[in-house]
């Protein structure tokens, strides 16, 4: 099992080297210097020295390189150029919370509707709650969150008046985002589900389990659901990914103070090391997370540890 | 094919795409203004006899611009999807058969792609690039997009054809002295053909969506250009006054995603051998 982990964890850090090395190079493509926008109307060449040593862009990129990944580690993630001259690991403190608890509890609720929608469609396959949860399904998928977030806002908030339209002060605010991001990966857990569960009913130790006389109920609990929900975990990290991202567009739409509303301010105002950070927080955190799933995959299914060792 | 055809929901949809293709192609001689042109004296009024849909707050009209605006969606899915399809069949196949060098390079730069989530990467390089144009936003998002997406093919294509490698016709083509390049076009390639077709519909449904995505962030194509993800996010301010702006292009995107959705998951059933007879 250790070996293992020190497998899974040897081939994240190369990952993770490669992603910061993109995110800092990313900042090279920008048209114009960030020092043009720093210095606005001002066209002193001595100020503009002055600023780009201060930056430390008037060193070679490589060691620029070097300064940013030996910053980052230790939580310097540099100074926001608009808000300010604010650090950025300050703006990120700050906003990140909020993110996150939208993030989770989008995560729970996806699972929470998800989970048992494709365990339903599994066990009537080819019959109406199949048809309906599939079909359902293929609905949400297809309607982006930016989609969605209006029709629901025009809906609850403004024609029913039973929720607020936008902003983040009290549960009541959370519902529609919540929803709104739960939306896909709950679409994406009840297919798998489905079609995992649906693999597993088809196996030897299933029949063998109603052969000893045990109940539907029983056998579905204590032989199917276990097998049947291993590629769901896999697929609860790559959710994960989808709820950073998502995260962009719902805070957008519903005015969250979150790291995606900043971010998309951050982009339009051409604040890069903003841009940087977050591109580098969120990549990261991403790893971690397939990292920790693929380890509870490991912890659950000794097939997978036996596989990666030998 | 037949099979395909004798689906309802398969044919429904390829109904849907049709008629946008249509629509896109035939937009001049559909819309009755240009995309770009502003009524003045006709600004976010309901459907008139002038504006089949109404207009917006500029005074634009929504029929011309859903009409564009297709032509941007469709354009970006089927020829990003060209571009991903192109890129990750060569690295793909090139991978399996060769082996070594090409392989282990392959799965490491696809692995840190993998890394960044979802759209992030296309939202940072987009977000960075900052277009000044709008027709260099518009080739932005072109290569934002098939950089994003290429390596999932190149994945799918270098797993099918590992396991077409060991196979004894592949084989038995080596052995009489094909070469290589025969072998890739000849026997790997046509034989991975099913898998590619349809991960690339079920993908043009999602590179439409992504485009939608950047656009609505207003990090996409840019004004004059019309996006439906655009007249989405510009529609947000009139959701009270004006909802049927939201309701149009919102239609018109998820009709056209669930459709390529739709045709996707039709061709797997109908590609699908052991499906066949069922």
């Amino acid at each position: 099992m250790l070996v293992y982990v020190a497998k899974r964890l040897a081939l994240a850090v190369p990952t993770l080297i490669v992603v910061s090395f993109i995110t800092f190079f990313l900042g090279f493509l920008a048209p114009g210097s960030p020092i043009d926008l720093l210095m606005g109307q001002h066209g002193d060449p001595e100020v503009r020295r002055r600023l780009e040593h201060e930056y430390g862009l008037d060193l070679p990129p490589l060691v620029q390189y070097e300064r940013f990944v030996l910053n980052a580690l230790q939580g310097d993630l540099g100074r926001s150029f608009a808000n300010g001259e604010k650090p950025v690991s300050e703006l990120i403190a700050e906003q990140f919370p909020t993110t996150a608890l939208l993030a989770c509890l989008a995560i729970v609720t996806a699972m929470i509707m998800g989970l048992p929608a494709g365990v339903a469609a599994a066990l009537y396959q080819n019959r109406l709650p199949d048809r309906l949860v599939m079909g359902s399904v293929l609905l949400l998928v297809s309607t982006p969150p930016f989609v969605l977030a209006p029709l629901l806002m025009l809906l609850f908030a403004l024609r029913l008046e039973w929720l607020p339209a936008s902003g983040w002060e009290g549960p009541a605010y959370w519902v529609m985002p919540v929803l709104v991001l739960a939306a896909r990966p709950a679409a994406l857990m009840a297919r798998l589900m489905r079609s995992s569960l649906v693999e597993v009913l088809r196996q030897d130790y299933i029949r063998t389990a109603y052969a000893k006389g045990l109940s539907t109920a029983q056998v579905i609990r204590r032989h199917a659901l276990k097998n049947a929900f291993l590629p769901v975990l896999t697929a609860l990290g790559n959710s994960f990914g989808y709820l950073l991202t998502g995260s962009f567009v719902v805070e957008t739409v519903f005015g969250i103070p979150g790291i995606g509303y900043e971010s998309i301010h951050c982009i339009l105002a051409r604040d890069y090391p903003v841009i940087q950070a977050v591109a580098l927080l969120v990549a990261t955190l991403f790893i971690s997370v397939n990292l920790v799933v693929d380890v509870l995959y490991a912890l659950v299914d000794p097939r997978v540890r036996y596989e990666a060792v030998k | 094919m037949a099979r395909l055809r004798s689906n309802p929901v398969a044919v429904l949809s390829m109904c849907v795409i049709g008629a946008m293709v249509l629509g896109a192609v035939f937009a001049p001689f559909l819309s009755g203004h240009a995309y770009d042109s502003v009524d003045r004296q006709h600004v976010l009024v309901g459907p008139t006899r002038g504006h089949l849909l109404g207009t917006d707050n500029q005074g634009q009209d929504q029929w011309a611009r859903l009409l564009y605006g297709a032509r941007v969606s469709l354009s970006i899915g089927v020829i990003v999807e060209a571009i991903e399809v192109l890129i990750g069949v060569t690295l793909g196949l090139l991978a399996a058969y060769k082996g070594r060098v090409w392989d282990t390079l392959l799965m490491r730069v696809t692995d840190a792609m993998f890394a960044f989530p979802d759209l992030l990467f296309a939202i940072l390089l987009v977000g960075i690039l900052r277009p000044s144009s709008a027709f260099a936003s518009f080739l932005t998002v072109f290569v934002a997009l098939a950089l994003v997406n290429w390596p999932s093919m190149a994945r799918l294509v270098r797993g099918q054809a590992l396991a077409l490698r060991e196979k004894e016709f592949v084989e038995a083509a080596r052995a009489i002295g094909v070469p290589d390049w025969q072998v890739i076009l000849r026997h790997l390639l046509p034989n991975t053909l099913s898998p590619i077709l349809v991960a690339a519909t079920v993908d043009i449904a999602n590179v439409v969506l992504a485009e939608a995505t950047l656009s609505f962030l207003g990090i996409g194509i840019q004004p004059p250009f019309p996006s439906w993800g655009r007249m989405i996010s510009d529609a947000l301010p009139y959701l009270r006054s004006a909802p049927m702006l939201l309701v149009y292009p919102s239609v018109a995107l998820a009709m056209l995603v669930l459709s390529f959705n739709f045709l996707g998951d039709s061709l797997r059933d109908a590609l699908d051998p052991r499906m066949r007879g069922q």
